[in-house]
């Protein structure tokens, strides 16, 4: 989404600039955070006042945790952890004061369960449109989870262990050929950007390298190509050929460093120079001016 | 007309045909076989293979969605369905339950609220289900008399891992009460890492929702899809109109100063391995533009690019009144440790058949400003091109280049002493030397602060069999430094030297009573008379850029350039170009641009040049840059 103008279409590109601000119609364009996994927290921990609570069996007392509902059947609420907690005899449904509510327990809606560890069973459920702060950790109520199959490991989930999503600067430095273009910009493009040949701009370091620092959470993983506004000037590799998409995923550190070299832009004139192009021929017509037409 | 017609028949059939490549795309085909529908779940396989992860990035068949309601946030890719969602995916299975979610991006999907999945002949309850496309693993919350965790693997609804671990937040639902809907529905087809096709939608353009028949919305990851035939305008808003995974038809609505606005219609039909690209722009005007980009991976080691312009006035889709085209074709080859490659150009300066003699004998169609002109000049270059080498230890790189070629116009392409060449032939070669980042100074803090010098030298020469010969030097140096987090430094000199070398023709070649005046300063430019053939290009410049975050960044650059020929005021070269000009460039400039990032999804960049009132008459800078970036 390329805009070049002149003063006079300042006030149409501002405008324009503002609309697409305003959220309206940006259709294809999106933020790379976004193909980051949800953070597995992130809601206060500072719980409301209770006004009224569920009373616990003789032998346990309550732990409280907060959550996003899946489900609310058979006996159970389903948690969007994708755990089942059984619901206990009289349970309560409340607002997050612990007052009556109107509301009832639906797929999305937001849910603090009152456990009773002596049961296990969830007693009160305080209902909500909005995320609830949380008291208790899931690990501290995950053993209350009813399920008829014992958990076993899951060799699938290796790969990404320990990914929490946490931002991380990453640098990107590019080193370009020797014949680029002095006055030219160099981006990155990628396919969460619909492959914008101007999605991300560099700054130029020196006179062969280029760089751009951006934040990412970790997880992140997207393809990208280095351009120089264009896809006519997208990178070529050594061979001259087109190359692959890079790929490019964030790990949890605190910063990290994208080392690459462009080594030939797919724009570059590797014959001679053009004939009759590169002679001041408008002050020295002789010899490249071209005969009369016959 | 052939060739216009066969740009417009292309342009609507292979976008209508979007399987062209020869695999499926958003149409309903399945990827995934269905399970044979005797099987029935089982306790544990009998034989307990781990399953294996597929590629990250791999795709998979196509699934319906049906809801209540259907919203798409375009900002944040993410698909949302609520009240009697129905999702029919590729293998068959079919689930329903009271709510959707779909992170494009992520490529999974996530089904809540009294939830029945359908396969394999069977029903079963559940409080959720979903399905991860990458790699192809479905997760499921059944309930039956207690809930468990079912793992299914490629689609096997027969044969559940039960028990075991899912990723934690696979059945995450995501807010989003603060984000704005493009685009309601009640149906769309999906296929994933690909592209979204809406039935019947409402879309939100930035005013207000409006009915549509259908919308596509396409997300593939193939850059493909990005290249783009048609030429720059100040504005353009692309609607994709219909498509599929490899193909997709886009009607831009377009404006530019001469045309002002018009509509534009543009195809892709691409595959990992090639695209073909066309437009016409202006459709609406009668400068209209036909463009054909093709390009196809051969092997691994070879490619071919064409592409074919033209260029008409032309009233709707009556015979124009002039009509020009170009056609280039590269070839590329790879070579152990070098490449080969083969550039072809074709001219038409007239596509139209001779028309009569008209007013004074000119040739012209309708009147004298369609002037019918017949020449086709044409050129073709082999080059050879070696891979970067290191020289010994040393931080010191080189690369090597050689080619031959030959030029021909029919109506002579040089004229000389009486003497004319309609073919001229030519030899070059070039060799290209760099020594990247050298450490001056190191930074003994330890943060990287170290000041770097880059040299690079590049240099050509060229034979004519005319005969003469052009050397073509270009050395261009700098010292760069971070000083901290915030700001960086560069100083640099660049020089370029271009000779055209005739010998004792020389003076005939370039006569020395050549001056330029200039109607802009009424001023006669004596450098000019003193031209010979060899010119030079020299700068000085300093460049600070200060970024203070990721939302804002600024850099400033003054050059210092002093050319022979001089440069002329009044006559504005292009901004930054390194090559050799006309004219000189301005001696002295000042840029600044300035960056905001206003939102995730949006960049504002300003940028304008300041030319130090050069001969009285250059300020700033007639044109500058407002971008607007996602």
């Amino acid at each position: 989404m390329k805009r070049l103008g002149k003063r006079p279409f300042f006030a149409l590109v501002a405008a324009l600039a503002l609309v697409l601000a305003g959220g309206g119609f940006v259709p294809f364009g999106s933020a790379l955070q976004a193909a980051t996994p949800p953070p597995l927290t992130g809601i206060p921990a500072t719980p409301p006042p209770l006004s009224a609570t569920a009373t616990p069996s003789p032998s346990g007392f309550l732990v409280r945790f907060s959550g996003q509902l899946l489900d609310f059947r058979n006996g159970f609420v389903f948690f969007t952890t994708g755990d089942g907690f059984r619901i206990g005899p009289a349970l309560k449904l409340t607002d997050p004061s612990g007052a009556a509510t109107t509301l009832a327990p639906s797929t999305g809606g937001y849910a603090r369960a009152a456990f009773d560890t002596g049961t296990g069973d969830v007693v009160e459920l305080a209902l909500s449109a909005k995320p609830l702060p949380n008291e208790a950790r899931y690990e501290d109520i995950k053993h209350f989870a009813v399920a008829l199959s014992p958990m076993t490991q899951n060799t699938d989930l290796r790969g990404g262990e320990g990914l929490n999503g946490k931002p991380v600067l990453v640098i990107f430095t590019v080193e370009v050929p020797p014949k680029t273009p002095f006055g030219d910009t160099v981006y990155v493009a990628t396919d969460v950007s619909g492959w914008s040949a101007t999605a991300i701009r560099m700054d130029r370091v020196d006179s062969l390298h280029y760089r751009v620092s951006q934040d990412f959470r970790s997880g992140t993983k997207f393809l990208y190509r280095f351009t120089r506004g264009s896809w006519r000037s997208a990178e070529r590799g050594q061979d001259g050929l087109e190359v692959a998409p890079r790929k490019f995923s964030v790990g949890n550190a605190d910063v990290q460093r994208i080392t690459s070299t462009v080594y030939h832009w797919g724009d570059e004139d590797q014959s001679a120079p053009d004939l009759g192009s590169s002679i001041p021929t408008p002050f020295n017509p002789i010899p490249f001016n071209t005969p009369p037409h016959h | 007309m052939r060739i216009r017609t066969l740009i417009i028949a292309l342009l609507l059939v292979l976008a209508c045909v979007p399987a062209f490549a020869g695999s499926d795309n958003s149409g309903s085909a399945p990827r995934r076989e269905a399970e044979p529908a005797s099987a029935s779940p089982s306790p544990e396989p009998a034989v307990s293979p781990e399953p294996t992860a597929t590629s990250s990035l791999s795709s998979t068949g196509a699934f319906s969605l049906k809801a209540h309601r259907i919203a798409f946030y375009s900002a944040r890719y993410i698909l949302t369905g609520d009240g009697d969602v129905e999702v029919k995916l590729a293998d068959g299975a079919r689930v329903t339950g009271s709510r959707f979610a779909m992170d494009i991006r992520l490529n999974r999907f996530v089904v809540a609220g009294n939830v029945k999945l359908y396969a394999l002949g069977h029903e079963y309850d559940g409080a959720a289900f979903s399905d991860y496309f990458d790699f192809d693993r479905q997760y499921f919350v059944p309930v039956t008399d207690e809930p468990d965790r079912w793992t299914y693997a490629h689609g096997e609804y027969g044969q559940p891992y039960r028990g075991r671990e899912m990723p934690g937040d696979t059945f995450f639902l995501p807010d989003v009460s603060r984000d704005k809907v493009f685009i309601y529905a009640q149906k769309c087809v999906v296929q994933p890492r690909e592209s979204i096709k809406f039935i019947t939608p409402t879309i939100n353009f930035g005013l207000a929702y409006i009915p549509w028949p259908s919308f596509f919305v396409n997300f593939t990851a193939n850059p493909n899809f990005a290249q783009n035939s048609m030429p720059g305008a100040f504005i353009d808003g692309p609607y994709d109109a219909f498509g599929g995974g490899h193909g997709l038809f886009t009607l831009n609505l377009r404006y530019d100063r001469p045309n002002g606005v018009y509509l534009a219609p543009e195809f892709h039909q691409v595959s990992d391995k090639h695209y073909i690209v066309g437009s016409v722009s202006p459709f609406t005007r009668p400068f209209k533009q036909y463009n054909f980009d093709v390009y196809d991976r051969i092997s691994p080691k070879m490619q071919v690019q064409a592409s074919f312009q033209e260029s008409a006035f032309q009233l709707g889709l009556h015979t124009p009144l002039a009509a020009s085209a170009y056609s280039s074709l590269a070839l590329t080859g790879g070579l152990p440790n070098s490449y080969l490659q083969l550039v072809a150009h074709q001219y038409w300066t007239s596509l139209l058949a001779q028309p009569a003699p008209g007013i004074n004998g000119l040739l012209y169609y309708f009147d004298p400003t369609h002037n019918w002109i017949p020449n086709h000049p044409n050129d073709i270059q082999l080059t050879w091109n070696g891979f970067r080498h290191r020289i010994n230890k040393l931080p010191v790189y080189f690369t090597l280049r050689s080619g031959i070629g030959v030029a021909h116009e029919g109506y002579g392409l040089q004229f000389l002493g009486g003497v004319e060449s309609p073919t001229i032939w030519n030899k070059t070669v070039g060799v290209n030397v760099t020594a990247p980042s050298l450490t001056l100074i190191k930074d003994e803090s330890g943060f990287r602060r170290d000041i770097y010098l880059n040299l690079s030298l590049d240099k050509t020469r060229t034979w004519y069999d005319t005969p003469h010969h052009i050397d073509i030097s270009i050395v261009n140096g700098s010292i760069s430094r971070q000083f901290d987090r915030h700001f960086a430094g560069l100083f640099g000199y660049s020089n370029q030297n271009i000779g055209d070398y005739w010998g004792a023709r020389q003076n005939e070649v370039y006569p020395l009573n050549q001056s330029y005046f200039s109607p802009v300063t009424n001023q006669v430019y004596p450098s000019y008379g003193a031209f010979q053939g060899l010119g030079t290009t020299r700068s000085l410049f300093v460049q600070m850029n200060y970024v203070a975050s990721t939302s804002f960044a600024a850099s400033v650059n003054l050059r210092k350039n002093h050319d022979f020929p001089e440069a002329v005021p009044g006559v504005f070269p292009a901004y930054g170009a390194l090559s050799f000009q006309n004219y000189g460039n301005v001696p002295n400039q000042a840029t600044v641009e300035v960056r905001f990032r206003l939102s995730p999804i949006l960049v504002l960049d300003f940028q304008d040049a300041y030319f130090f009132n050069f001969g009285g008459v250059q300020k700033w800078s007639p044109n500058f840059q407002f971008q607007a970036l996602r």
